[in-house]
């Protein structure tokens, strides 16, 4: 009974300390990062157009083209309107990565020893990047917005993700962006992020994805910092939206 | 025009038509402040005697809040007010895509000039 209660102190011990650390450890980043390695605390926000792609000419296999076709984005040359469009974000669904970061919406990236946690405002949404030395578990499970393991290389946090759902139908659409390039279940993202200056983040997204597309595609997000807190952000408020336009055809 | 044709607006602005810039002024009769998208309804009187609802669209709450200020309680019903936007392209659809508010003491806020 003893060693029960000394387990549960114990283990409120350690919440207490999480939620201290995720408040004032932020900044303390660089005592648990390896020397060199980027401090990427802080808020941010895209600095790069949403209405753009990883490469201007995207190599997309038949599958992808074929799917391309059929995405009715929110955004960019092909814009649908709201009630004709089956872009993800419009139910307020995932959008997983890199997509998100399109969203001209901050996140907030907290630094701990054995993960970077990004909160992001749209959706009210977080991310892990797991800095453990994990391993992908050997049955998938794949995910709205997949699973992610992390290492330092000198200046550079390399971040791979796997398992993100890929694109299911026609009304369950998975886009690498806003524009309407599709991926599948098979995409293995890798993220190469840095801090360029005091005010700069940069973001090397390389997409693997044999399926979609005919050789890895490869593109510089670049973000800055902003001074404000993130606020509350219910993407599901749609469904109690009086402009009835504002949401697809149920 | 029967009113429930009148509040519709897009999430996306592509409904709207971005090369023109119409001024509407009218009591308002809602404001609905929520994500992804605010929304504001007012009573026009027209020539003829009659009135019409328009529906005006907005960005986000946190655009609205972080950069105006604004919040739930920023339009009252019966509060006089101008909005300024980008016109519905479609005919029967009284409703824009916000681009500037001029409020009952002349204040105007340009709500497009965000970070």
């Amino acid at each position: 009974m003893q060693i029960r209660k000394n387990n549960r102190a114990a283990r409120l011990l350690a919440a207490v300390a999480t939620i201290a650390c995720l408040t004032v450890c932020s900044n303390a980043y660089s005592q648990y990062a390896p020397a060199g390695a980027p401090d990427l605390t802080g808020v941010w926000q895209r600095t790069f157009p949403g209405n753009s792609s990883l490469m201007e000419e995207m190599p997309m296999t038949e599958w992808a083209s074929e799917r391309f076709a059929r995405a009715k984005p929110l955004h960019g040359p092909r814009t649908a309107s709201a009630t004709e469009a089956n872009a993800a974000e419009i139910r307020c669904l995932p959008m997983g990565f890199p997509g998100y970061y399109y969203r001209p919406r901050p996140f907030e990236i907290f630094q701990l020893p054995d993960r970077l946690l990004m909160l992001f405002e749209v959706d009210n949404f977080w991310r892990v990047v797991h800095l453990d030395g994990r391993e992908f578990p050997e049955v998938p499970l794949h995910t709205w917005n997949g699973t992610s393991i992390g290492h330092y290389e000198g200046d550079t946090l390399v971040v791979e993700t796997r398992h993100i759902l890929g694109w299911e139908s026609e009304s369950n659409q998975r886009w690498l962006d806003r524009l309407g390039h599709p991926f599948s279940d098979e995409l293995v993202l890798t993220e190469r992020i840095r801090r360029i200056d005091d005010e700069t983040m940069e973001i090397e997204v390389t997409v693997d994805d044999p399926v979609a597309y005919s050789e890895p595609v490869s593109g510089t997000l670049t973000f800055g910092t902003k001074s404000y807190e993130l606020a509350e952000f219910i993407c599901n408020e749609l469904m109690l939206s009086q402009l009835p336009e504002m949401r697809p055809e149920q | 025009m029967a009113a429930s044709n009148l509040s519709l607006a897009h999430h996306a602005n592509s409904a709207y038509d971005r090369t023109t810039t119409i001024s509407i002024t009218g009591t308002v009769t809602r404001w609905q402040f929520i994500n992804p998208h605010c929304g504001i309804w007012l009573q026009v009187s027209q020539e003829d005697g009659t009135t019409i609802e328009w529906a005006g669209e907005f960005q986000s709450v946190q655009d609205l809040y972080r950069f105006f200020g604004w919040n739930k309680d920023t339009f009252q019903p019966g509060d006089e007010v101008t909005i300024l936007g980008n016109p519905d392209r479609r005919d029967g659809h009284a409703s824009m895509w916000v681009s500037e508010v001029i409020f009952a003491d002349g204040t105007r806020v340009d709500v497009r000039n965000t970070p």
